[in-house]
């Protein structure tokens, strides 16, 4: 069932996408996404995580996981990471499982590189020259590294969400995830380096409410 | 070669190999070869030495430093099995020095009851958070400039090091299941002498590369001997 209407589920994904990558962002081209309106079919949960040491200053996602099944909800569009320098740009991302990354070469001088993925999927995707690309699908949820088995200094790192419910931790320690439906959750945390047990708490998300919870990182 | 970011002394117990005794009658031996190479279809550099492009059209600079498979180092090897016991040559002494050269990818190997804690020590100018964190076990040390620390990890996982002051700070700490474990470089035989008989997993690691694994019969007086592929090239390959 689609709880979501289309146009919310649009501009959520929009900012999901905007909001997953370190790095620089990629400017944004036609018109801006839809503003949200109140929508009453649909909830939010918010909070702050509190340290119980010095936080580390990589950053920190807070997901949730649905129980009896992820959300039904378009996927943020593709993910281009580029290789220019030998270095991937963006070197770290969040995606939501089942979204697309482009691999992409745009290296300006005769560089080729390759491309592998350790983690929840470990993949080998070939070696492009200057002006190749190739696509992926990731759809299992988890951490990977990328890799090129050319270049040993060239790397990066993606966290695949479940779904488009997650959020990155503030530098106070706030965070809020918007629209969600209506339902039992996990909250989960993701630390890109890892210095506190990840949390694991029920969250119920109620229509029109917000639901606020405080996370604790503790070792 | 010269090694970037960390230097590391490590006392391991030497590598046997060609020089290697016989088995005695009760235990086993395992020789694993180390054989590292470039993924299939990759060119040389165009021009330059081996580890960089170098001159011409081609980048230059230490971001295309390529990986030099010949060369590769802090490869960890390890054995896992039920009746092992506690008598492998795991290294007695570790220690990380952590400067300001940047990243390169490190690998150190502690290993349970043989070598569970590693010396950190700091020779950057400005203080550094290292920490780690595993599923049941990890650290967070800060150290002044010239500071040193022993950290410990007992529970046998793949930990990443981090460091607040570094991002690119690119160590991994395997701590072996067992003792029987050694770190090795391409091209080394690694042997373990005396192995109890029985079914054992070996497991080979090497950084940034996928792991490498081979279930084998140890069996008394016998000298089993692997090869053990590090490299890409076994990878499942997208379409
Ligand atoms: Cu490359």
């Amino acid at each position: 069932m689609r709880l979501l209407p289309a146009s919310l589920t649009l501009a959520a994904a929009g900012l999901s996408t905007a909001a997953a990558v370190w790095g620089p962002l990629p400017r944004h081209a036609g018109p801006p996404p839809p503003v949200l309106h109140e929508i009453a079919e649909t909830g939010s949960v918010s909070g702050r995580v509190t340290f119980a040491a010095t936080r580390p200053r990589q950053p920190i996602i807070i997901y949730l996981e649905r129980q009896g099944g992820e959300l039904d909800a378009p996927r943020p569009a593709a993910l281009v990471i580029r290789q220019k320098g030998a270095s991937f740009t963006p070197s770290f991302a969040v995606l939501v499982a089942g979204q697309e990354v482009v691999f992409e070469n745009d290296e300006d001088r005769d560089i080729d590189h390759n491309v592998y993925t350790l983690g929840s999927e470990e993949r080998d995707f070939g070696i492009f020259s200057p002006g190749k690309s190739v696509r992926h699908t990731f759809s299992e949820p988890g951490e990977f590294s990328l890799y090129c088995s050319i270049h040993k200094l060239m790397d990066g790192k993606l966290f695949v969400a479940p779904s488009r419910a997650w959020s990155e931790v503030a530098q106070d320690g706030t965070f809020a995830i918007r629209d969600i439906p209506p339902g039992s959750y996990t909250l989960k945390t993701y630390q890109k380096a890892r210095r506190f047990r990840d949390a694991a708490q029920p969250v119920a998300v109620s229509a029109g409410k917000e639901s606020t919870v405080t996370v604790e990182l503790a070792r | 070669m010269k090694r970037l970011g960390l230097m590391l002394s490590l006392i391991a117990a030497g590598c046997g190999g060609p020089d290697l005794a016989p088995p005695a009658a009760d235990s086993a031996q395992i020789v694993v070869a180390l054989s590292a190479s470039a993924r299939d279809g990759v060119a040389r550099p165009r021009s330059g030495g081996m580890d960089n492009y170098g001159g011409g059209s081609e980048a230059k600079g230490r971001q295309f430093s390529r990986v030099n498979y010949d060369d590769l180092a802090d490869i960890v090897v390890y054995l896992e099995g039920d009746g092992l016991g506690d008598a492998g040559p795991a290294p007695r002494s570790l220690r990380l020095e952590i400067s300001e050269d940047g990243a390169d990818h490190r690998q150190l190997l502690l290993a349970p009851s043989g070598l569970t804690s590693l010396t950190i020590a700091n020779r950057a100018s400005g203080p550094r958070s290292v920490f780690a964190m595993g599923n049941q076990d990890g650290f967070d040390v800060t150290l002044a400039p010239g500071e040193e620390s022993r950290v410990t990890l007992k529970v046998p996982g793949t930990y990443e090091l981090a460091c607040d002051e570094d991002a690119g700070l690119a160590v991994t700490i395997i701590v072996a299941p067992t003792t029987w474990a050694q770190i090795g470089e391409a091209g080394d035989d690694v042997a373990f002498d005396r192995v109890p008989p029985g079914p054992v997993e070996i497991v080979v690691v090497a950084p940034r590369l996928p792991r490498w694994s081979r279930r084998v019969t140890a069996a008394a007086g016998r000298r089993e001997s692997v090869t053990a592929e590090v490299g890409v090239n076994s990878m499942t390959r997208a379409k």
